[in-house]
């Protein structure tokens, strides 16, 4: 009958094994669809914002990224031939040109003579409009009186036969009012066009000349990064060796390219070290692969199942949110290891597929729910790219933990002796154990863990500004840094965010921040300013103007007639204010163009601001100007895009330390229910000992914290937590069934330290900033976290 | 008109875009030249004529010139008004009393390097033709004529490449000599656009670089000196 019921039970376990797998490869062929066919992963920052809500901050920080799509900057190619001989550099540009047509390079090139044809095209609408149009520097002429000066600012440059201005605007632009307005309004431009119209700059003893164009497809995009290593690289090199010249290139794309190829080669060497440490580490103990197979199995089941749930849930994944999500859930490595530990220490007679899993009771369990109730309080952060991540991280650890149940059995040892270099490292581990049985050593370990930190708290700096996050490539760091000092190209990162409904409402606000502005420019507090109401007065200022511009005619407009007796010149054509509307805004040329964004409703226009200086005081003095010019229907923002990446930064930082301390908070309250307060505690003291330990130390080597170094701290919790956990098990269950079995805990917690170290803790070898700030906090935590786990916590019954 | 426009506010632009010096003769015209030394200063007295397309009058001019050989010039009006130019490396200034303001609005367009090298094509340019100093002019080819103006004793014909064609059509320029000493006596400039300036040039002045304080006025050397 016993026999019977236990046959049911394998075959029911069979069942369900085999229904797991099934559920397993379904889900995968759903997450293959999603993230393959549909592109449901998200690569754009923006995605990680609260999603719903305006607040301010969410606001500015989508400003930014509308500026960065309008302007394109991730999409545009920016190359520069030069040479000692500008014919050779002609050549070489053209050749260049020829070679990108002849490839399938998703480029389209921006025709220089095209952007001018577009600016001319404006200029010969505005034509129409002139006596609206003044210059600034006409206009404030004018408004104080000055008619004189311009009087004679006139017949000067009449007299002087190398006088640009020449007379041919003499009938319909006396003064020439509208030649200086064409003057003022002229993009800032260090490039010159040749005869057929192609760009290029003379500078250092080389004629420059330049090639630009923007990419048809995502810059981002793996594919992309791959053609341009491909064919665009060789391309240049050609050109730099048989031509003689040389180049410089600028693009997000070249930057995207040369990460994706640090990141390959960081995953061949670290990842290579790190999958030979692990194989190396497992075979050499257990004399097997079973639990290598295992551990990635489990590991396997827990992304597929945690992204299927984040899938289902969200519609789709952040590539960060993935990427951390996916980390945490490595963590179920501890549970592989420590079922296939278990199985040595099993009793053979037993057949039922769940007396291994019996015995990690309630450890394994614990450890699951105590992690999912620590992710899942993410759930409640309201940024979609913590919730993600915490779908995947809870989803990801029930999955892995159904998988060690159903397909552990499958996997177990068959033999029930230890390999010998795993008893002995177990024995090691117990001779630890034996030693943190002190209360002094234990009392010791808590003063230098504190002694650390409070000497590392007096170095304790954060650091959130996103260039110190960024590890671009050297050689094209150089190369942009040199096409800037060319070109004399300013990127501005700062700029007010005008916002109204027509386009009228913003341009006379905007005229009048530019009052404000000059003010502030005159205390140098910024170095100048570009705003479309330069280009495009509004209706009612064009008005104002036009009256002073016939008031200077009919004062002054008899001016040749007075010095050569030339008929007075007539009024040829009646004031019409030019009108901008969302109809025509297509005729604003590039340069000007990338200050408007259409929104469905409303309407933003940019005022670039450059040379601010980085203090608080020029700060807070734009800031409360945007302020005093905001009203009902018409706002104001000043937006520092740097700064408000720095604050998404700062914010996903203290959520996350809020959150090591609720899952804290959390873990205590659990065992607490379950168990007790002192059990609570001596769970997380060796954790929390890790952690202040490990900000110490990255302290006092003045590391200042970053958000990847909390992510990494994050991680450190939820394993160090597992390692507490089974060891307060182990120890509780020993005291109740003393003598009867041996563990193999400490040998698991040290492959599951020695397993994480490897994979994670190697990335403090990385180049790049941000994965090496989360290596470096790993691996210090996970080595203090493991040690004083075991000090603290392990049992010594095999000490030798 | 527009386009004219346009074309002029490229105008400054344009003038850079020349090419090769291709002075191949007049070598014996230059040598005979009585160039200005470095930092060295030409004075003359000049009158104007220049005929614009649509007045019906030419309109005259007369004043005093002076060139501070790599400074700059000094283009100052005496009738029908008074008025001063200075043309130097950094821009194109009328001067009204003491202060010299642009005559390109705000001094934005200044900023730009391409206006730099164009105002400085300009200026290289004009001094050379003022000191007759043909071989440093880029961008042109030149041809001599016969003289036209009485009392011209050599003429030479400068033609604008590239670029420079759709804003000058020629200049021509007539010399002579006074005590064996060819000088500048008379400039040409056709415009393409149909308009001309007619300017005749007295016997110069020159000053070696050590009569500069000789040669000019404290508020003169300010105007030039930037």
């Amino acid at each position: 009958m016993i026999k019977m019921s236990c046959q049911r039970r394998y075959r029911l376990f069979r069942a369900a094994s085999c229904f797991w797998f099934v559920v397993m490869i379904g889900l995968g062929l759903y997450n293959h669809n999603a993230l393959v066919n549909q592109n449901r992963l998200q690569f754009d920052l923006m995605a990680l914002l609260p999603d719903g809500t305006e607040s301010t901050d969410n606001h500015k920080l989508k400003a930014v990224n509308h500026l960065m799509a309008d302007s394109k900057l991730t999409s545009q190619v920016i190359i520069l031939v030069g040479a000692h001989d500008g014919i050779k550099a002609k050549s070489a540009l053209t050749m260049l040109r020829q070679k990108i047509q002849r490839s399938s390079l998703p480029l389209k090139e921006q025709s220089a003579t095209a952007m001018g044809e577009a600016y001319k095209s404006l200029i010969k609408t505005l034509h129409k409009h002139r006596q609206g149009l003044l210059s600034q520097q006409d206009l404030v002429l004018l408004r104080q009186g000055e008619a004189d000066s311009l009087k004679q600012r006139f017949l000067s440059a009449l007299v002087n036969p190398f006088s640009p201005l020449g007379p041919a605007q003499l009938k319909q632009d006396p003064f020439f009012l509208f030649f200086n307005y064409v003057a003022a309004t002229q993009p800032e431009n260090s490039f010159q066009p040749d005869e057929t119209g192609d760009l290029f700059l003379t500078a250092e003893g080389k004629t420059w000349y330049l090639y630009k164009a923007h990419l048809t497809q995502e810059a981002f995009s793996l594919q992309v990064q791959e053609k341009i290593a491909q064919d665009l690289s060789p391309i240049l090199e050609t050109l730099e060796q048989n031509e003689g010249v040389e180049t410089l290139k600028l693009g997000a794309v070249f930057y995207a390219e040369a990460g994706a190829k640090q990141a390959q080669g960081e995953i061949s060497s670290i990842g290579f070290l790190s999958f030979i440490g692990i194989i190396l580490m497992i075979f050499l103990t257990f004399r097997t692969f079973r639990p290598l197979f295992f551990a990635t199995i489990v590991i396997g089941s827990g992304i597929i199942g945690g992204l299927s749930a984040c899938l289902f849930l969200f519609g789709s994944i952040h590539i960060l949110a993935f990427v951390f999500g996916c980390s945490l859930v490595g963590i179920t490595v501890d549970y592989a290891l420590h079922y296939f530990c278990a199985s040595y220490t099993g009793n053979p007679e037993d057949k039922s597929p769940f007396s291994i899993l019996t015995s990690l009771m309630p450890a394994l369990p614990m450890g699951v729910l105590s992690s999912c109730l620590g992710y899942g309080l993410l759930i409640f952060v309201p940024f979609p790219g913590i919730q993600q991540m915490a779908t995947l991280a809870c989803f990801g650890l029930l999955f892995a933990f159904l998988s060690v149940c159903l397909w552990g059995p499958y996997f177990n040892t068959k033999s029930s002796t230890v390999p010998f270099v795993a008893l002995r490292i177990q024995q090691s581990l117990e001779n630890l154990a034996l030693l943190g049985q002190s209360k002094k050593v234990k009392s010791f370990l808590c003063f230098c863990a504190l002694t650390l930190s409070t000497i590392g708290s007096y170095w304790l700096t954060v650091d959130d500004d996103i260039r110190s996050l960024q590890s671009p490539n050297k050689a094209l760091k150089v190369q942009e840094e040199k096409i800037k000092s060319l070109t004399k190209w300013d990127t501005s990162t700062k700029f007010m965010e005008v916002t109204a409904a027509s386009f009228e409402e913003i341009l006379v606000k905007q005229e009048a921040l530019k009052k404000d502005l000059e003010t502030l420019k005159s205390r140098g507090i910024l170095s100048d300013y570009q705003s479309l109401a330069t280009l495009i007065p509004s209706i009612k200022h064009q008005q104002e103007n036009y009256h002073l511009v016939d008031k200077l005619m009919e004062n002054h407009g008899k001016v040749l007639t007075d010095t050569w007796s030339i008929p007075p010149y007539k009024k040829d054509v009646p004031f019409t204010p030019f009108v901008l509307t969302r109809e025509n805004v297509s005729m604003i040329p590039e340069g000007w163009r990338e200050l408007i964004h259409l929104h469905e409703n409303t309407l933003s226009v940019r005022i670039l601001i450059k040379g601010v200086p980085e203090t608080n005081e020029a700060s807070s003095l734009l800031q409360n100007l945007s302020q005093a010019h905001s009203n009902q229907t018409v706002t104001v923002h000043y937006i520092d895009s740097l700064k408000e990446y720095k604050s998404l930064f700062q914010s996903y930082r203290l959520v996350i330390v809020l959150l090591i301390l609720s899952i804290l908070l959390g873990i205590v309250l659990f065992i607490s229910f379950i168990k007790n307060f002192l059990g609570a505690l001596q769970v997380i003291t060796p954790v929390i000992l890790s952690l202040i330990t490990t900000i110490g130390l990255l302290e006092i080597c003045q590391i200042p914290l970053n958000l990847f170094h909390i992510m990494g701290f994050l991680l450190v919790l939820c394993i160090g937590i597992d390692y507490g956990l089974f060891l307060f098990w182990q120890s509780d269950s020993t005291e109740n069934k003393k003598g009867e079995k041996e563990d193999l805990i400490l040998l698991a917690n040290a492959l599951a330290a020695m397993t994480t170290l490897l994979s994670f803790g190697l990335l403090a070898l990385s180049e790049t900033t941000a994965v090496r700030s989360f290596g470096l906090s790993v691996f210090l935590g996970i080595t203090c976290s493991f040690l004083l786990t075991t000090l603290f916590l392990g049992k010594a019954k095999n000490a030798l | 008109m527009t386009n004219k426009i346009v074309k002029i506010a490229q105008f400054i632009v344009a003038l850079s875009l020349t090419s090769l010096p291709s002075w191949a003769h007049n070598d014996a015209l230059q040598q005979t030249f009585r160039a200005i030394p470095d930092s060295g200063i030409l004075k003359s007295t000049f009158t104007q004529k220049r005929y614009l397309k649509g007045i019906p009058y030419p309109l005259p001019s007369s004043g005093e010139i002076t060139l501070w050989a790599g400074k700059g010039v000094l283009w100052r009006t005496h009738t029908p008004f008074p008025s001063q130019m200075v043309m130097n490396q950094t821009g194109f200034y009328y001067v009204q009393g003491t202060k010299k303001i642009s005559l390109f609005n705000n001094g934005r367009i200044g900023k730009e390097r391409a206006f730099h090298e164009s105002l400085s094509t300009m200026l290289e340019i004009f001094s050379s033709i003022l000191k007759g100093d043909f071989s440093k002019i880029k961008g042109f080819s030149s041809s001599t004529l016969a003289p036209t103006t009485k009392g011209a004793t050599w003429a030479v014909r400068l033609a604008p490449k590239g670029n420079l064609i759709k804003f000058i059509a020629s200049v021509d320029i007539e010399g002579t000599s006074n005590n064996n000493k060819p000088y500048v006596s008379h400039i040409s400039i056709k415009r393409s656009n149909g308009d001309h300036d007619d300017i005749t040039l007295d016997i110069p002045i020159i000053y070696g670089a050590q009569d500069v304080s000789k040669a000019l006025t404290v508020q003169e050397r300010n105007l030039l000196n930037d």
